[in-house]
Order: structure tokens, then C-alpha cells, then sequence
């Protein structure tokens, strides 16, 4: 099954789980929960609440996959946008002083990219590590950390050592950039 | 551009999406672009258009298997909660106020006679009918803690369908409503997700009622319902299940 096919089935499940088709859910589970678990993990740092955040994920799917258009958005992206959101939303919920450890996550970001990370290794990965590349290699760094990790600026500015000030003009500047580059 | 500038970000409308999409926002900010993407589809569009520049990313992050007591869970939620299955919602019949309005009045007007029916003793099941046949056919009135009725819900004679009608919008909390059944002496068990701009049919098929007379509640969860399985927001409104 070549990229397009996997990106195809992929939609077709979703919109069967739409349809309130069960099997249809485990099918997308199984297709991309171990993406979606390694997503929640590295933002989370830790398996048991990345395990809770998981489940909700796809309990949200089965209730909310009728709003998914697969005109408008890939089935992938969508549903790590689940995930990314459920567990950004976790971290948020935690008491300030706690965060995901950055070193634990970085080891865990050491994978080769799955079939399933390439189903979007397309057009759009070479124009956003393209674009990457044009920044400042801490900027790079303090982006990627950013949507990775699930940090807040406040984190960002301490593990990078500058004021938080400077990290949110670095990341707006970078943002700022990126969209430019990306819409050449 | 000062290094040390105060954020500028605050009027920038794509800015935002993208701030919120990468996730740099403190618990308060995030909570305003989260109320901001309920309702503004503008700010959707930016959003989603963020999500897929920055999709990428996700290449870098290792396939970890999940253990297989996550998937024991989702199945064990999704199955103990009914399908929500709303009316047909491209029906340009439900669009239409005055419709809409007949409807509601006409269900009113029929939990009304159901309540009027209990009160009647000629009317009560005698005790030699079935204690399944005295539970269909019944209704209650949902109401808010000051008494305005908010919902009616009317269950049909298979005992399996639910129709819950909005009457009234308690709040402009942009929560989404879920109806709770709760047995009498038990814990609340989600029934489904509510709309506040049209009916929904709900199954009841995969919940035990019980014989006494249960309470249904409404409560306000984050968008896709709680994630908890148990009522996470404030109950706007209750009613008890009456049997005609």
C-alpha cells in the first residue's frame, strides 16, 4: 500500500467511525495509536497519563469523527491535533512548576520516521524543513521544542536561558517566517 | 525589534491560531483560543492551516505501541455510552424556526399530558401489567435549579429511543450539554451529547433503567463530551423520568 492508499484507507475509516461503525475505530486505532501514543508521551513524559490521555483521545474520535472533512483537513494531522491538544490541555492542568522532562523526551524522538510519520512526509515536510532551515538554530530548536514537547513560552525562555521576552520574539519572528517561506 | 518588547502577538489573528497550535500558551491564553475556536470559524480555518504546516514535525516523534488496556478502555467507554445519532441534520425542515417551534411546543404539550396521565389513578397500570410494559411511554421535564424548563425528553414505546428537545438556552457557556440517566441510588451513566439548536435522538438500548424511576441531568463538558465518564461541569438541569 503506497502513501496515498494508507492516507486513503485511513479517511475512509474515519468517516466509517462517523458513521458509528466500532470496527471501523479499532481500525483506525490500530493504524495509528502507536503515533498517536509516542505524541502524547513525549509532551506528558510520563506512560500512565499519556495511557489516560490516549484513551480519551479515541473515546473523543468515536464521538466527534462526523466532524471530520477529509477535503479540509489529512486524517493524521487531525487526529494528532487530538492527541497534541488532550495532552497540552493536561499538562496546562498540572501545577505550574511541573513540566515534561526535556531529556526524556528527546531520547524518545530518536525513531526512524514509521510508514505512518511518512504518510505526511511529503510536499509539505520538505517545505517545512526547508523553511526551518532558513532560521537561527536556536530559533529552530525553540519552535520545534515547542510544538513537540507542548511548552510554554515561560519553559522555552528557562531551558534556553533567555528572558521570556526574547523567546516570544524569537517565536514570532520564526512563526512569522515559516508562514512566509511556506507560502512562496 | 526589542528583544524585550511586550508581547505584540495580542491583535495578530494568525499569530494566535499558531501560538495555540504549537502550544506555547499558558493555561489562561490557551483557554481563550480554545473558547475563540468554539465559535469563530475564521480562527478554525487559521488553526487547521497551522496544524498542517506544522504536521511535519510529527515525523520526529517515535511510534510507541500503547499497552493493550488503553484500547480495552476506549472499547469499554464507547460501548457503555449509547450512540448519539441525531436527527437528520441536513433536513432544511429543522432549520426552520417555526418548525422547530411546533416541535417543541407539540412534545411540550404531550410531556404535559403524560405528567397529567400519572396523576390520574384511573389511568395507573393496574399490578397485573408487566413492570416493562408500565415504564414505556414516558417523559420528563428538565429543569433548571430556578425552575425554567430547558429540555424535555420523551422516551417511545420500545422503551429504547430517547428524544431530548431543547427548549430554552440556559447560558451562552459554549460547553456542550450531556445527559446523565441516574438510577435511583446509583452513579450517573452517560447517555449522549446534547445540542442546544436542535433535537437529538438517543439510544437507550445498552442501559439498564431499572424499575424505580430515574433521574435524568444535564451537564456542561468540554466539547466531545466528558472525559471522564462522569460529570465533569456544572448540572444546569434535572428532571425526574415520569411513566404514563
Amino acid at each position: 500500500m503506497d502513501l496515498d492508499q494508507q492516507r486513503e484507507a485511513l479517511g475512509d475509516a474515519l468517516l466509517r467511525v462517523g458513521a458509528g461503525d466500532s470496527a471501523a475505530l479499532k481500525e483506525v486505532y490500530e493504524r495509528t495509536s502507536a503515533k498517536l501514543f509516542g505524541v502524547c508521551l513525549r509532551i506528558l513524559g510520563e506512560p500512565s497519563e499519556a495511557e489516560d490521555v490516549l484513551q480519551e483521545v479515541y473515546v473523543s474520535v468515536w464521538r466527534n469523527a462526523g466532524a471530520f472533512n477529509a477535503e479540509r483537513a489529512s486524517p493524521i494531522t487531525w487526529l494528532a491535533a487530538i492527541a497534541r491538544n488532550r495532552a497540552i490541555d493536561r499538562v496546562r492542568a498540572r501545577r505550574p512548576d511541573r513540566f515534561a522532562p526535556a531529556e526524556a523526551a528527546i531520547a524518545l524522538a530518536d525513531g526512524a520516521p514509521s510508514a505512518l510519520a511518512r504518510l505526511e512526509a511529503s510536499e509539505g515536510s520538505a517545505q517545512l524543513f526547508g523553511c526551518l532551515g532558513e532560521l537561527e538554530r536556536a530559533h529552530q530548536s525553540a519552535v520545534r521544542s515547542a510544538f513537540l514537547d507542548g511548552l510554554t513560552y515561560e519553559t522555552l525562555a528557562r531551558q534556553s536561558g533567555v528572558p521570556l521576552g526574547t523567546m516570544k520574539s524569537w517565536i514570532r519572528r520564526s512563526l512569522l517566517k515559516l508562514k512566509a517561506c511556506m507560502e512562496r | 525589534m526589542s528583544d524585550h518588547g511586550p508581547d505584540t502577538g495580542g491583535d495578530d489573528f494568525s499569530h494566535l491560531a499558531a501560538e495555540y497550535v504549537l502550544g506555547v500558551q499558558d493555561a489562561a491564553a490557551r483557554a481563550r483560543s480554545t473558547e475563540r475556536l468554539r465559535n469563530d470559524t475564521a480562527f478554525q480555518v487559521e488553526v487547521a492551516a497551522w496544524e498542517e504546516r506544522l504536521a511535519p514535525f510529527l515525523d520526529e516523534v517515535a511510534e510507541t505501541p500503547a499497552p493493550a488496556r488503553v484500547w480495552d478502555g476506549v472499547a469499554r467507554t464507547i460501548l457503555s455510552g449509547a450512540k448519539v445519532t441525531p436527527f437528520p441534520s441536513r433536513t432544511r425542515l429543522w432549520d426552520q424556526v417555526g418548525v422547530w417551534r411546533g416541535a417543541t411546543a407539540a412534545l411540550l404539550a404531550v410531556a404535559a399530558c403524560l405528567a397529567f396521565i400519572v396523576v390520574l389513578p384511573a389511568r395507573r397500570p393496574s399490578p397485573a401489567v408487566s413492570s416493562q410494559e408500565a415504564s414505556i411511554a414516558a417523559a420528563a421535564t428538565l429543569a433548571s435549579p430556578s425552575g425554567k424548563v430547558l429540555y424535555v425528553a420523551t422516551i417511545d414505546r420500545t422503551g429504547q429511543r430517547l428524544t431530548i428537545v431543547p427548549v430554552q438556552v440556559a447560558s451562552r457557556d459554549a460547553r456542550t450539554p450531556e445527559l446523565w440517566i441516574v438510577p435511583a441510588g446509583g452513579a450517573p451513566k452517560p447517555v449522549g451529547l446534547l445540542r442546544n439548536d436542535r433535537p437529538v435522538l438517543l439510544s437507550l438500548a445498552s442501559l439498564s433503567l431499572g424499575s424505580a424511576a430515574p433521574t435524568f441531568a444535564v451537564s456542561l463538558e468540554p466539547a466531545g463530551g466528558s472525559p471522564t465518564g462522569k460529570p465533569t461541569g456544572p448540572v444546569v438541569a434535572s428532571g425526574v423520568l415520569k411513566s404514563a
